[in-house]
């Protein structure tokens, strides 16, 4: 993808115009300087895909998106800091006609059970097997300790991220950067 | 899709139904609703433990740009009536005092986090910026953290008008048990302590009110009992029933018992939504949570046990003091759990004498709410772990002890009264130790011995409630405990289900379609589930204690059948056969004659007459095809085994371990969907591990909570928690029309008592014990250098 | 729990631009990089920052690799270097494998995908991941202000819990690691409740070796108060000893005994030496292993 632009716009009264693409779509918006990320993509970009979870710490995950390429915590960054930044939220990740292997497996394996954390947990799933082609269940535990999970105990999500690597494995190259494209 | 027609869904493992909207990001949780105009509630709250409010002085946080309203104690207070009336106090007998509460806090505070003012505004941003322009004048009391300090007689009152610090006391008694004592080869005495723990859910309380005076007050909120809140909620604020709508959102993140008692912020939210005429929202954020909900636990068990020299228990006598914290929350009032906990205590073991005394003390915490393995955990670990003790000390084999007092024959009632309904506990602990190789588990544990590594293995069990019938739920939290559900078919033949309970991710579109699918004979496609909405669904008492599988979907099945003679009817007549209204199959999404399977009809055209062309129908016969049942099982109350076992190894320098193997083996009756069944497992280990070893609600002596992030409130992650074994071991109750049982809510309970035994077989030190929650490397180092010095 | 309101925010792409930006807003102003300790101080309104300066886009930040300066080989790190590079990335992991060790026991994946090495020493949390490093590998830190630059070693860095010698108006660019010696090995290890969370204790050392015998050490003990304590008794201790594990064991009793320890919630100071017992044997026993392999 091609990289967008900065609006890099003060509007002044604690306000900035940020530009930023979510889920392959071009967002511009006004927004106060102080209002997270999350709060930014759950409220004013309507994705509601996106949980949060805790409050201050950052420790639960539920809100972790891919920006720019990489799993981060959308409640500990303030949404002006994304301005130029390419987003993906679970939104992005797949659809109910065509699912995400990572979303398959999730299903396949049970991997959710109330399905708050999920949405976040996705996206360091993504984060991981996006340069890891067969993990270890050691490597998936230590990718996934950032998110949080109190129905599961993860034994499931585990086996979800292991059908997961499977499909992606079995997949051409072209197939595999189709779906990691973030 | 699920669209394979199969004759038999229930025993399968079907992938969910809720899954692709959750797994998409599209579930609709409490946090996701928003209606115009809607205004955002932040709660000013008690930044000390126990102090009279002087003055609160609201004029900046008034004249804040944006702020809506401010609103204080009194004059929520003045709109209606003390919250804990009378549908939602439990009668267990004992002495009970009963505080009086307002949603916000009037002119003493009793914890830190005790609301005081609630600040609406347009935003929640705003809302937080006046809430710092709120000055409010305190004057210390005296702080009380420690219930058996509460209880002494000169202790400081938290409630002026009562006589002392006892919120609940009573007795659990049944047998001799003096007598047990007397006879008894050993006698067992320990005080154990199972910490301040609990649930803490993914996603925090929520809702969202509106109120117009034609259609009343309507709340989405994320409860696990929508019913009796709507219940509640009518009667504290003297409001018509046909006025107050609950409706629980169809996805709600998580509960464990934390979203099942009757909260202040949910009247608040209420009344200010009246007061306003404005749609207002309030998500509980993660401080607040781990202020107010999910702590419980938190018992002190003077625990003895009267053993015979072969092990086996002859008497049981305890004194369980529970630190209840305020008890101000309603149906539970925080001395409801530690009561279920002592009438379990007993758990999986036949003990014919035994004295349970119990006293629930008031202290300058939040009150105890429930939490998975409800009132059972500090009890679980306490029971089970003695056992260990005690065989070692009778030099026994544990699992010679535990088969010796394992309940064998059913239906059994214990001293205190629990109904164990079926099973087959003696098989389910057989196959336990059968997994877990215990006899090479032996070998190889004096082999690594040899290599200085310390291996230790251990077991202890959970018979956890499937439900409550009203015997016991009546008394215990005042409402029925039938299971509810109606079962209606549709114009085009398909069937909508609705109950009364309401799920936070236990899966009932999935495992209530497959029950329904199997009666009438239709695919989970042609099923839909409604719940939450109070106006909508039959009443009932909501998602908890595992009543789904034994009580409410009980009902769906009775509901169904209570339609299955009025649609051979109608088939009948207008297949222009005879029949008694009981000889035709449902398979297939058609209803064929059994003596003559040519003779068949589509149940969408059976349907299609009793809905849409009731000409059609036989003459005199109502229109329409819907019933709602309610199931109350023939037995007092049903229960679930589950056995746990542990490998460990322990280095002896520091307390750390590693869990090397966990297995458990599981009972449900007949399991509906047996990847859900393990599903509820796994989680249940794990909050059980993370209760056990790395969850701790602390508080200094000031009562300050010291676990208000998730960066101290240490839940465990998937690094921090082993692979899980889980074996079913199912037997069918005869209590049931499927011979299922709800599985969740014990899991938990066998987690502390299954790692202390596997610590301490490992370490080998005569003298070492566990007697504290949580199990940490530290406490074990304690409490190896405590065993270490001659006493 | 949200932010107080932010009046303004800037994204300077050059130092010299951020430095003005100081000098110009004084003290309401303050720099955020990953943010990831930074946005929960604004979510608890702990801090009284009105403006905000993103520090994200500044080139002069983002050095990254080995180089020469005046003749000596070091490993310069951007201020803007991620833990998620530290922990990773093949020079660091092959050569100066302490830092990854560190690195990959900070909070999580998320965490270290956008936190900064910058960011946490600013931050100078004594329960930190990467001060205890930093100090080990006799680090050099460049801050810059608009009356210009100075250098300043880890030693003097780090003035107390959450506080550091960088002033309001600078910025701190780099982090000088010298290459190390022949013969030396380093290794960190961190003792926490939970993965991911904040040390108990953890210990850092870096050991050149000659044979068998230790030439010198540093040693460091992080999750301490104020900020992390230099352990010189043990340094001193090890110092042209043989090392046989007796030794280890012997030098992890004198690092238990001479760093004050102090009990918080976390642990007590009794336990923190136990800790520091077993720890500091493994991680000296770690250091000295890479030292070894190294001579090979």
């Amino acid at each position: 993808m091609q990289p967008i632009q900065e609006a890099q716009q003060t509007v002044g009264n604690g306000m900035k115009t940020i530009q930023v693409r979510v889920n392959g779509k071009i967002a511009k918006k006004e927004v106060p300087i102080r209002m997270l990320l999350v709060d930014f993509i759950r409220e004013e970009l309507a994705l509601t895909g996106t949980h949060v979870g805790c409050s201050v710490e950052g420790r639960c995950g539920a809100c972790t998106i891919v920006l720019n390429g990489d799993a981060v915590k959308s409640c500990l960054m303030l949404a002006v800091q994304a301005d130029g930044a390419d987003i993906m939220t679970v939104e992005g990740l797949g659809t109910t006609d065509k699912l995400h292997p990572i979303q398959q497996g999730f299903w396949e394996k049970h991997g959710l059970q109330c399905g708050f954390c999920t949405p976040g947990m996705m996206m360091s799933v993504y984060n991981l097997l996006k340069t890891t082609r067969h993990p270890s269940i050691d490597e998936i535990r230590d990718a996934l300790v950032g998110n949080l999970c109190r129905c599961t105990g993860y034994e499931h999500i585990i086996q979800a991220v292991q059908y997961a690597a499977d499909q992606v494995a079995a997949m051409s190259k072209e197939e595999r950067d189709e779906i990691f494209s973030y | 899709m699920t669209s394979v027609t199969e004759s038999k869904w229930v025993g399968r493992s079907i992938r969910r139904r809720e899954d692709p909207r959750l797994l998409v990001g599209a579930g609709k949780y409490i946090a996701d609703y928003s209606i115009p105009g809607m205004a955002y509630l932040h709660v000013v709250r008690s930044t000390h433990g126990h102090a009279r409010i002087l003055n609160i002085d609201i004029s900046k946080a008034e004249d804040y740009p944006g702020v809506v309203a401010v609103i204080t104690g009194q004059e929520v207070a003045d709109a209606m009536k003390p919250m804990l009336v009378s549908s939602i106090i439990p009668n267990l007998g004992g002495e009970l005092q009963i505080p009086t509460v307002y949603p916000l806090a009037i002119d003493k505070v009793q914890w830190v986090g005790d609301p005081i003012v609630a600040i609406i505004a347009e935003s929640k941003y705003i809302a937080e910026d006046a809430a710092q322009l709120v000055e409010i004048e305190y004057e210390k009391l005296p702080v009380l953290t420690d219930p058996e300090e509460a209880m002494k007689p000169d202790a400081p009152k938290i409630y002026d008008n009562w006589k002392d610090n006892m919120l609940w006391k009573g007795q659990l008694a049944s047998g001799d048990v003096d007598k047990a004592f007397k006879e008894a080869d050993y006698v067992l005495s320990e005080r154990f302590y199972g910490h301040r723990t609990g649930a803490a859910p993914m996603e925090t309380r929520g809702a969202v009110a509106s109120y117009d005076e034609f259609t009343g007050l309507t709340i989405h909120v994320n409860t696990q009992r929508p019913h009796i809140l709507r219940m509640a909620i009518s009667q504290i604020m003297s409001m018509p029933y046909d006025k107050v709508r609950v409706i629980a959102p169809k996805d709600v993140g998580g509960a464990f018992g934390t979203k099942a008692p009757i909260y202040r912020e949910e009247l608040l939210i209420s009344y200010i939504a009246m007061k306003l005429r404005r749609p207002v929202k309030w998500v509980e954020n993660r401080m607040e949570s781990l202020m107010t909900i999910g702590q419980e636990r938190d018992q002190i068990h003077y625990l003895e046990l009267a053993v015979t020299k072969e092990g086996k228990i002859i008497g049981l006598r305890d004194r369980l003091i529970a630190d209840s914290g305020d008890g101000r929350i309603g149906v539970y009032l925080g001395f409801v759990m530690p009561w279920l906990g002592a009438a379990y205590l007993s758990n999986a073991y036949d003990i014919p004498n035994v004295q349970i005394d119990v006293s629930c003390v008031v202290t300058n915490k939040p009150s105890l709410t429930p939490s998975r393995a409800f009132g059972e955990f500090p009890g679980r670990f306490a029971m089970d772990y003695a056992m260990h003790l005690v065989a070692r000390e009778l030099k026994l084999d544990p699992r010679d002890v535990f088969e010796k007092n394992i309940i064998k024959q059913f239906p059994h009632v214990t001293a205190t009264g629990i109904t164990h309904d079926s099973g087959d506990y003696e098989g389910a602990f057989r196959t336990l130790i059968e997994a877990l190789d215990y006899d090479r588990v032996r070998q190889e544990q004096a082999e690594a011995r040899k290599n200085g590594r310390l291996i230790g293995v251990g077991f202890a069990m959970g018979a956890e409630m499937s439900g409550l019938g009203s015997q016991i739920f009546v008394p215990m939290e005042n409402q029925p405990g039938y299971g509810a559900a109606t079962v209606k078919i549709d114009t085009h033949g398909m069937i909508q289900v609705f109950e009364g309970d309401s799920p936070q991710g236990q899966g009932h579109e999935t495992t209530l379609s497959q029950v329904v699918a199997d009666e009438l004979g239709v695919t989970m496609d042609d099923i839909y589930i409604s719940y939450g909405d109070t106006f909508v669904t039959p009443f009932a008492s909501g998602t908890l204690g595992n009543r789904g599988a034994s009580y409410t979907f009980s009902a769906a099945v009775l509901a169904c059948r209570k339609l299955r003679p009025k649609i051979q009817q109608i088939a009948a007549h207008l297949l222009g056969v005879e029949s008694d209204g009981n000889d035709f199959t449902f398979a297939n999404k058609e209803i064929v004659w059994k003596k003559d399977p040519s003779k068949k009809i589509a149940l969408r055209d059976i349907a299609d007459a009793a809905i849409l062309g009731p000409t059609k129908l036989p003459r005199g016969m109502e229109a329409g095809l819907e019933a709602t049942a309610y199931f109350e099982a023939d037995i007092a109350g049903m229960l679930s085994i589950g056995v746990h076992g542990a490998v460990v190894e322990v280095n002896p320098d520091t307390g750390d371990f590693k869990i090397l193997r966990y297995v458990v083996v599981d009972d449900c009756g007949v399991p509906i969907n047996p990847m859900i069944v393990r599903g509820q497992v796994h989680g249940g280990v794990v909050m059980g591990m993370g209760n056990a070893r790395f969850e701790k609600y602390a508080f200094d002596e000031a009562g300050q909570p010291l676990s208000t992030t998730l960066m101290e409130y240490h839940m465990p992650s998937a690094a921090d928690v082993p692979d899980i074994e889980v074996i079913e071991y199912n037997v069918p109750t005869p209590y049931t029309p499927l011979g299922s049982k709800g599985k969740g809510e014990g899991i938990p309970g066998p987690v502390p008592a299954t790692l202390a035994s596997a610590i301490t077989d490992a370490l080998n030190i005569p003298g070492f014990k566990i007697l504290n929650l949580p199990i940490t490397p530290e406490s074990i180092w304690r409490s190896i250098n405590e065993a270490k010095v001659p006493t | 729990m949200y932010p107080a309101t932010i009046t303004d925010y800037m994204a300077p792409t050059t130092l010299d631009e951020c430095i003005q930006l100081l000098e110009q807003h004084g003290s309401q102003a303050k720099l955020i990089a990953g943010g990831q300790s930074f946005v929960p101080l604004l979510k608890l309104r702990m801090t009284d920052t009105s403006i905000v300066i993103d520090i994200n886009r500044i080139i002069e930040l983002q050095e990254f690799g080995e180089k020469n300066i005046s003749q000596k080989r070091i490993l310069r790190l951007g201020a803007l270097t991620k833990h998620k590079t530290l922990a990773t990335h093949p020079l660091v992991v092959s050569k100066y494998p302490i830092l990854s060790d560190a690195a990959k026991f900070i909070g999580d994946v998320q965490v270290r995908n956008r936190g900064t090495i910058g960011g946490s020493l600013v931050h100078a949390d004594p329960a930190a991941d990467l001060p205890v490093p930093i100090l080990v590998l006799d680090s050099t830190l460049r801050i810059v202000s608009r009356e210009g630059e100075r250098t300043v070693s880890a030693d003097d860095f780090f003035l107390g819990i959450m506080m550091t010698v960088v002033e309001q108006n600078e910025i701190l660019v780099n982090i000088d690691i010298p290459a190390p010696l022949p013969g030396t090995g380093a290794a960190y290890y961190k003792c926490c409740a939970v993965y991911g969370d904040f040390a108990i204790i953890s210990v850092g050392a870096s050991v050149t070796m000659t044979d068998d015998s230790c030439d010198s050490s540093r040693i460091y003990v992080g999750g301490v108060y104020p900020s992390p304590q230099r352990a010189v008794q043990t340094e001193a201790f090890l110092q042209g000893k043989a090392i046989t594990d007796d030794i280890l064991q012997q030098a992890a009793d004198i690092l238990a005994d001479e760093i004050p320890v102090e009990t918080d919630m976390r642990a007590t100071a009794e336990y923190r030496r136990i800790l520091l017992k077993e720890h500091g044997f493994k991680v000296l026993s770690k250091a000295i292993k890479r030292a070894k392999e190294d001579n090979i």
